[in-house]
């Protein structure tokens, strides 16, 4: 059985969906790779924008999702970053 | 102040330079948390190196107060006489005890992962009455005598970090066995340790040995976080 994901690992994951796509992703794409319910990708996506990791791009009535210069630096850390909260106990 | 001068001379410089030690220690564990904090926007990572910076502030006062009663040719104090010092001492007791606590209790409510300004403001409030609280019944209702009050002071403050440490001691204990990581528990061990130095250091107002020892003690549990922390970056 798979371990549990960390927040941490999910937000990489979804952030890994989003750069492989050429940086553009519509959300039921991003649903059917991260592997999440509906409801978790809302949040998580949220989090994102607000994070700013990840851009939302309208255009008329469909709307993608774009990885930052933000994201794309998390994902580039994110050994150090899981290394860190790990040792820590902050996951 | 008589717990000040409890200890030989030599051992209170030998204290300066430790608690030094453990303001950079500290310091450095704080730096990488606001450092990955940046990456990662992850509130428990700033909420960490809040505590961790707290607790570097504390033991930097502490150096302070210690190296103006042992040397106050060097940091110049109006009118140096017993009274000034240990007024100085015990302010600077004071702050350095509610600026440790305030790191401890920062610490144990990120290991709660909750998210509650309000939780978080209650458990401070808390703290900082149950420091101050004694010190007004000692000064109000009984003799206000100084030792008294700093012995007060010392053993609540003690009993405090014993409390909060347990508290995330527990929090570690159940981290490791779920992540398996040998560093979380290798922090676990150092928070352990520094239970044990508080414990060890409310002897020290009797045995100025246990004075050294709790010093040792904690030496050795910053000295665990420095190797996980240097670990964990050189990755």
């Amino acid at each position: 059985m798979n371990k549990k994901r960390s927040r941490l690992e999910i937000i990489k994951d979804i952030l890994e969906v989003i750069r492989n796509k050429n940086g553009r992703i519509k959300p039921t794409h991003i649903l059917y790779k991260s592997n999440l319910s509906y409801g978790m990708m809302e949040e998580y996506l949220d989090e994102l924008i607000k994070k700013e990791f990840v851009k939302v791009n309208q255009i008329q009535k469909n709307k993608t999702y774009s990885i930052t210069e933000k994201g794309n630096n998390y994902l580039s850390q994110y050994k150090l970053i899981s290394e860190f909260t790990n040792s820590f106990g902050l996951n | 102040m008589t717990y000040f001068y409890m200890v030989p001379k030599v051992f209170l410089e030998f204290s300066i330079i430790m608690q030094i030690i453990f303001a950079i220690v500290a310091l450095l564990v704080s730096y990488f948390s606001f450092k990955i904090y940046k990456i990662s926007r992850q509130r428990e990572t700033k909420l960490f190196g809040i505590s961790f910076l707290l607790i570097s502030i504390s033991y930097i006062i502490w150096a302070i107060i210690h190296s103006a009663i042992v040397f106050p040719s060097i940091i110049k104090i109006a009118q140096t006489t017993t009274t000034n010092i240990s007024r100085l001492g015990g302010i600077g007791m004071l702050t350095h005890v509610i600026i440790f606590i305030s790191g401890l209790i920062t610490l144990a409510y990120t290991t709660l992962k909750i998210k509650s300004g309000k939780i978080y403001y209650l458990i401070l409030t808390l703290g900082i009455i149950s420091i101050i609280a004694p010190l007004i019944i000692i000064l109000i209702i009984f003799e206000p005598l100084e030792s008294s009050t700093l012995y007060t002071l010392l053993i609540t403050s003690r009993i405090l970090s014993i409390f909060f440490l347990t508290f995330i001691i527990y929090n570690y204990l159940e981290e490791y066995s779920k992540n398996k990581n040998k560093k979380t528990l290798l922090i676990g061990a150092a928070f352990f340790l520094m239970l044990l130095s508080n414990a060890d250091f409310i002897f020290s107002l009797i045995y100025y040995q246990a004075y050294i020892l709790g010093h040792i003690l904690e030496f050795i549990a910053y000295l665990f976080i420095l190797i996980s922390l240097l670990h964990t970056i050189k990755k």
